[in-house]
């Protein structure tokens, strides 16, 4: 039971579409769901003009088409899922505190800013300020997970509070900037000036990266919660071996320009890094 | 409908306290902006059956233009973001209105549609640096509807403490005369006086009244004697604005005190008195010296205040005092600006956060109320909260309903930390209620006489037509949030509750005199440290004439 | 012949706004700039200037053009660009700001790439500051990072910083400590007492280092660095008032946003030990004065989105990306034209675009309707912003053209008069 949203006309200028999540779609008729208004550029249009609607409404949402220009989706979503067959714009399910969303393809700049519950789910890549705080306010996601099979851009869970993301690719540079508290889970490579500024939280990363000076390494040990947090995001699709699960990872305590203690993870399996 | 030149508002209960009218049904008559005795028989009538009729708003103290205020606007885009306000629709004919932002310092023209929608018609930014005047004046025209002025700030600026440290307190005076009319301010505000200088030069602040700054024999005593000396022999309309030394630190209330006895006998105003008024000390902590204080005020006729009211909720702390502003950085680690302006003074910005929870909050709170229930003459003890620094003016409603409905005080009461409220005056159960007529005092009259406006606060004929409309209603909050008609200078902005028409508002400002001799020694003192040049400074092509003193 | 001297002229050749110009004038062309420095005597020129006014490259009357332009903007509501360049006053940047609001514009203006970091670093940390009376009267060290004024800012040495006998340093330049940080290849000031010479990957690194020992932190890495950092951490913590100089406009790669908060933080954590500030250099043109009129008019100091009826703030997609990307139906340039990123000028030429400010019948784009006028400082009377944000005013040495304020003031009237009859 799901109301399915096929993208008929691609919007040759932004299209925000804050209207689509499960909750104002509920109980309503396809017709009235066409007749919900959208911005498109600076003029607003009606979400038929640019969806074909079908189904009945539900708890689940299914638009299909390259939606990269469409903006908002699930903006501020509590409950019921939404899927994307294709890539989703910028603002993806921003200020969202439940439910989940899932896209199959990309995902744009700014995923799940503002988010305090819920999960997100992008199979594909995703762009820069993953899970991060919008200008001038210090304090990023409050919860919720998102996790990104592909590679992501920089400054992903800037000012994070609590929550977890998890990025199956590489990240750019700026991970975890300003970060309060939370977790960042990073198979692939980590970017440049990782942990920038951060007070708590913790960065785990499956290779060496180098990291700020005003790091320092800590100790080599095997984390009990990464034996439980590895296994719950291997269940949500992302590969993970035993190694990681068990593995001995390095520990740099940072920033140390602001509280020092957060840490970065890097698994050492078996390599061992000489800390300069 | 353009707006009428004439109007009687008819069938409303008038409360106009400074012409002794509390209540009555009786008619307010209007023509060309001023409030007349009558008028003929076919004037278009307002009918305010059933409705309280008040002199328009005045508030005597708050942040809403200037340089300190858009370093606080432009350090918030999370609040501005999240609050965007459309253009006001206006009635027809009426052209030209703006959108804006709110948070806790809206845009200027958001921040005089908000303050006109309150019923307020007169407002004062409070703490202006004299060389950003020129600021402050052009962000004044962008705030529609209200009348405006500024007060100045001096006290710590270096060539006035150069003529106190050599006993030259004519020349200070003369000195402040001509800032005044060069800058084209209202009054003088004295903040944490030689505190901010302190905290310029290393000594990071002062704080007993006898402290010396630096080497000088500059004492803030001497600062508030001679420039509470040169306000009252300047005849200034308001006495000097003073904010004293050790804002917001547990036991300054005995600052407070002290800095009141310095100047027994002289007419001198004490703004945000709530921040003054603490008791105990750094070490054993926090407990209300509220009692104390306002004894102090009600056996002292010349002394005046507003109590800067902490309100629950976030908000901007905006002040001149740098050296308090870095301690709450130094404790928070929040975001903080602090700026060092011209050899005159400064300014310091921090976000903060009045929690129900917060122990000391609720103390605060508790003291400001305490101030208005315990005080013997709403005339001299009028109501702010140092917008926005103990709280928004939108929050001005439900402070209202805090004064005039104990049962609203109880319930809030029931939900505050307790923890520092014990023997505390209003845990003890104050069963004050403030009538409507005193309501009328502490927001419009007793501002207005402080501030010595002749025309504003009343509707007695010769009045400016500032008259606000409220419907009656038993939630007092909603009744004061939303005016059923608010008239400024004669125009019917407000009608129905709904913003309909934006006229600019007037400056009010005053040029006295002074003795030139004084030009010479300043022009050098200009040559020789300023960066801004002696003829570049007094600010030019000000519209509204300077508001005559009376000899 | 008529020689006349104006004194007491501010001059908007950079951020420095002098204003003790004294202009020497003859048959209403300005021959000497006394006390300028070389911008200035640039800056002020022979204060000739164009007056025409060209609807499609025609000449003709002020009303007609008006009309033109106000028709074109009108049309495109809701996509359109408005661009606040600069040399206007700030009495015409309230009317331009007017404008964009009537329109449900987009606004964009000179800020550039670093600045625009330094604003967004700011938003998030705050900012430490003072103004240049205070530098000039108080600060006894002065740590320049990464710039020498003297190439962009000439007399900000001589008139604020370095050489002035002031109120707290009788010895004037005696009195002061230099310290120059270069970062790569530009140079420092000459007289400095300390270099420290960075590369330019090591700089928000040593940023970082530099607080680490404030707070008293050891440090791993950068061990050579640290002797240095040392040396230059006990001579800010011995001093009395410090002034950090760093360049706000300097070239692009000064954008990342690690710096400029690197920058700020340092400055704040100062505060603690010694009294610290961070002195922005800013362009000229009463650039200052955009983001002062913008902040109070709007709440933000820049890249601002009318476009929905109310300020939004998207310095992530500012209005000129938006015109390069093909989304704007009509512009209205204000102010020197020749300050418009020459990187979306030819899309200026494709849609309807409309020039108001000084030499704007010399724009290097096409435009439907341009309208010359004075500069400010030199025409046109009114205010204008220093770099750190202090109000000076500008005189009308020169009979102008045309007021800008006056013909935008005009502009909005119309623009509001079509929105009442829609």
């Amino acid at each position: 039971m799901s109301v399915d949203l096929t993208l008929y006309t691609t919007p040759m200028v932004p299209l925000e579409a804050d209207v689509i999540t499960p909750a104002r779609l509920a109980g309503l008729s396809t017709l009235e769901t066409a007749k919900l208004t959208v911005v498109h550029g600076n003029q607003s249009a009606e979400l038929g003009e640019f969806f074909r609607v079908t189904g009945a409404a539900g708890a689940e949402v299914h638009l299909t088409g390259d939606l990269s220009r469409v903006k908002y989706i699930g903006m501020g979503m509590a409950s019921g899922r939404i899927v994307v067959h294709g890539s989703a714009g910028m603002h993806l399910g921003a200020g969202m505190s439940g439910g989940d969303i899932l896209v199959e393809g990309d995902a744009g700049d700014w995923v799940g800013p503002e988010m305090s519950g819920g999960l997100i789910l992008v199979k594909g890549n995703a762009g820069h300020m993953i899970g991060s705080a919008y200008r001038g306010s210090l304090v990023g996601i409050l919860g919720g997970e998102i996790v990104v099979f592909g590679n992501v851009g920089n400054e992903i869970g800037s000012g994070m509070r609590r929550g977890l993301i998890a990025i199956g690719g590489d990240c750019g540079d700026f991970a975890g900037v300003n970060m309060l508290a939370g977790t960042i889970v990073v198979l692939g490579r980590l970017g440049w000036r990782t942990g920038a500024g951060m007070r708590r939280g913790t960065i785990v990363s499956m290779h060496p990266a180098e990291l700020l000076p005003t790091f320092t390494y800590a100790c080599t040990y095997r984390p009990v919660f990464l034996r439980l947090y590895l296994p719950h995001l291997r269940r949500l699709g992302l590969s993970i071996d035993d190694a990681q699960v068990q593995g001995s990872y390095q520990r740099w305590c940072g920033d140390a320009i602001e509280l020092n203690r957060g840490e970065v993870l890097l698994l050492a399996s078996g390599v061992t890094v000489a800390p300069s | 409908m353009s707006a009428p030149t004439r109007l009687r508002i008819v069938r409303g209960e008038v409360y106009d306290p400074a012409n002794g009218v509390n209540g009555e049904v009786r008619d307010v008559c209007i023509e060309d902006g001023r409030i007349v005795a009558d008028l003929p028989q076919g004037a278009p009538t307002l009918d305010a059956a059933g409705m309280v009729v008040m002199p328009g708003g005045v508030d005597i103290h708050s942040h809403i233009a200037g340089s300190s205020c858009n370093h606080a606007r432009r350090l918030f885009p999370e609040e501005h973001s999240a609050e965007p306000t459309m253009a006001p629709r206006l009635a027809s004919g009426e052209l030209g209105a703006r959108s804006g932002t709110g948070g806790t310092l809206p845009s200027t023209f958001t921040t005089g549609y908000r303050y006109a929608g309150l019923g307020y018609t007169t407002v004062f930014d409070a703490a202006v640096a004299p060389v950003m005047s020129r600021h402050t004046h052009q962000e004044l025209e962008d705030t529609p509807i209200v009348d405006s002025g500024f007060f100045v700030l001096l006290g710590n600026d270096e060539y006035l403490l150069r003529q106190i440290d050599s006993g030259e307190r004519d020349r200070a005076r003369d000195y402040a005369a001509w800032v005044l009319g060069a800058t084209g301010g209202y009054a003088i505000k004295i903040v944490n006086p030689g505190g901010i200088q302190a905290w310029k030069s290393g000594q990071r602040n002062l704080t007993g009244l006898d402290q010396q700054l630096g080497s000088s024999r500059v004492t803030p005593r001497a600062i508030l004697e001679t420039l509470t000396d040169a306000g009252n022999a300047l005849r200034l309309p308001h006495p000097v604005h003073i904010h004293c030394n050790n804002l917001g630190v547990p036991g300054n209330a005995a600052t407070t005190l002290e800095t009141m006895q310095a100047l027994d006998g002289r007419r001198a105003h004490f703004t945000h008195l709530q921040f003054h008024c603490y008791g105990g000390s750094p070490e054993i902590g926090w407990s209300s010296g509220a009692s104390r204080v306002i004894e102090y005020v009600n056996a002292n006729p010349m002394v005046s205040a507003d109590v800067g009211q902490v309100m629950f909720g976030p908000v901007t702390t905006v002040s001149a005092d740098g050296p308090h502003e870095y301690l709450l950085y130094a404790t928070s680690g929040r975001k903080w600006v602090n700026i060092d302006v011209e050899l005159e003074t400064g300014c310091g910005i921090l976000p903060y956060e009045f929690k129900e929870r917060s122990a000391v909050s609720a103390l605060q709170w508790a003291i400001g109320l305490e101030l208005f229930l315990l005080s013997a003459d709403p005339w001299r003890v009028v109501l702010s909260t140092d917008h926005p620094n103990g709280g928004s003016f939108l929050s001005y409603p439900a402070l209202i309903q805090l004064l005039m409905d104990r049962r609203a005080r109880e319930e809030q009461l029931k939900r505050v930390n307790p923890a520092l409220l014990a023997g505390s005056a209003l845990a003890d159960g104050l069963a004050r209620e403030y009538t409507l007529s005193e309501v009328a005092i502490v927001t419009r009259a007793g501002p207005a006489r402080l501030l010595g406006l002749r025309h504003k606060g009343h509707l007695g004929p010769g009045a400016d037509a500032d008259v606000t409309v409220y419907v009656r209603n038993h939630d007092i909050a909603k009744m004061f949030t939303h005016p059923r008609y608010v008239v400024k200078g004669g125009s019917l902005v407000v009608e129905e509750g709904q913003l309909r028409r934006a006229p600019a508002g007037r400056r009010l400002r005053l040029r006295p005199e002074y003795d030139d001799a004084l030009l010479p020694d300043l022009r050098h003192y200009f040559e020789e440290y300023s960066t801004v040049s002696f003829e570049n400074y007094p600010v030019q092509g000000i519209t509204d004439d300077p508001i005559p003193i009376p000899s | 012949m008529t020689d006349r001297k104006v004194p007491h002229v501010t001059c908007l050749g950079c951020g420095c706004a002098c204003d003790d110009i004294i202009l020497s004038l003859c048959d209403d062309r300005i021959v000497h700039a006394e006390r300028a420095c070389q911008l200035g005597v640039a800056w002020f020129d022979d204060g000739r200037v164009p007056a025409r006014v060209q609807v499609g490259g025609r000449d003709c009357g002020l009303d007609e053009a008006l009309d033109a332009g106000a028709a074109l903007l009108h049309a495109a509501r809701g996509r359109a660009l408005v661009f606040l360049g600069d040399d206007i006053t700030s009495e015409a940047q309230r009317a331009t700001v007017e404008i964009a609001d009537h329109l449900h514009a987009v606004v964009d203006g000179v800020v550039s790439e670093p600045a625009a970091a330094g604003i967004l670093a700011g938003q998030r940390r705050g900012r430490a500051t003072c103004t240049l009376g205070e530098i000039r009267n108080r600060a006894d060290l002065l740590l320049f990072w990464g710039t020498d004024p003297d190439q962009r800012y000439p007399r900000y040495r001589s008139r604020y910083a370095l050489y002035p006998v002031a109120f707290h340093l009788p010895k004037g330049q005696r009195g002061r400590t230099v310290v120059s940080v270069t970062v790569g290849s530009d140079k420092g000031p000459a007289e400095a007492d300390l270099h420290i010479a960075l590369r330019p990957e090591d700089e928000v690194v040593a940023l970082s280092a530099l607080r680490a020992h404030l707070q008293g932190r050891e440090l791993g890495g950068l061990a050579t660095l640290s002797s240095q950092l040392q040396q230059l951490t006990s001579l800010l913590t011995k001093a009395k008032y410090v002034v950090i100089v760093h360049d706000g406009d300097g070239g692009d790669e000064r954008r990342s946003p690690e710096r400029a908060e690197g920058l700020i933080t340092l400055a704040q954590r100062l505060n603690g030990p010694t009294r610290a500030a961070l002195s922005t250099l800013r362009a000229g043109g009463n650039r200052s004065g955009a983001e002062v009129v913008l902040t109070w008019q709007t709440g933000f100091p820049f890249a601002v989105d009318f476009s929905r009826g109310s300020p939004r703030y998207r310095p992530d997609r500012r209005g000129t990306a938006q015109l390069e990307a093909g989304v704007l139906a009509a512009a209205l340039v204000v102010g020197e034209p020749a300050g418009f990123p020459a990187s979306a000028r030819d899309r200026l030429g494709r849609i309807s675009t409309v020039v108001v400010g000084p030499r704007a019948s010399e724009a290097p784009f096409t435009a439907k309707v341009a309208i010359d006028t004075g500069v400010a400082g030199i025409h046109e009377a009114g205010i204008g912003y220093r770099m750190d944000d202090l109000p000076l005013p500008l005189q009308a040495a020169l009979p102008s053209p045309r007021s800008a304020t006056d013909a935008l003031r005009r502009l909005a009237d119309r623009l509001v008069a079509a929105e009442a009859r829609r």
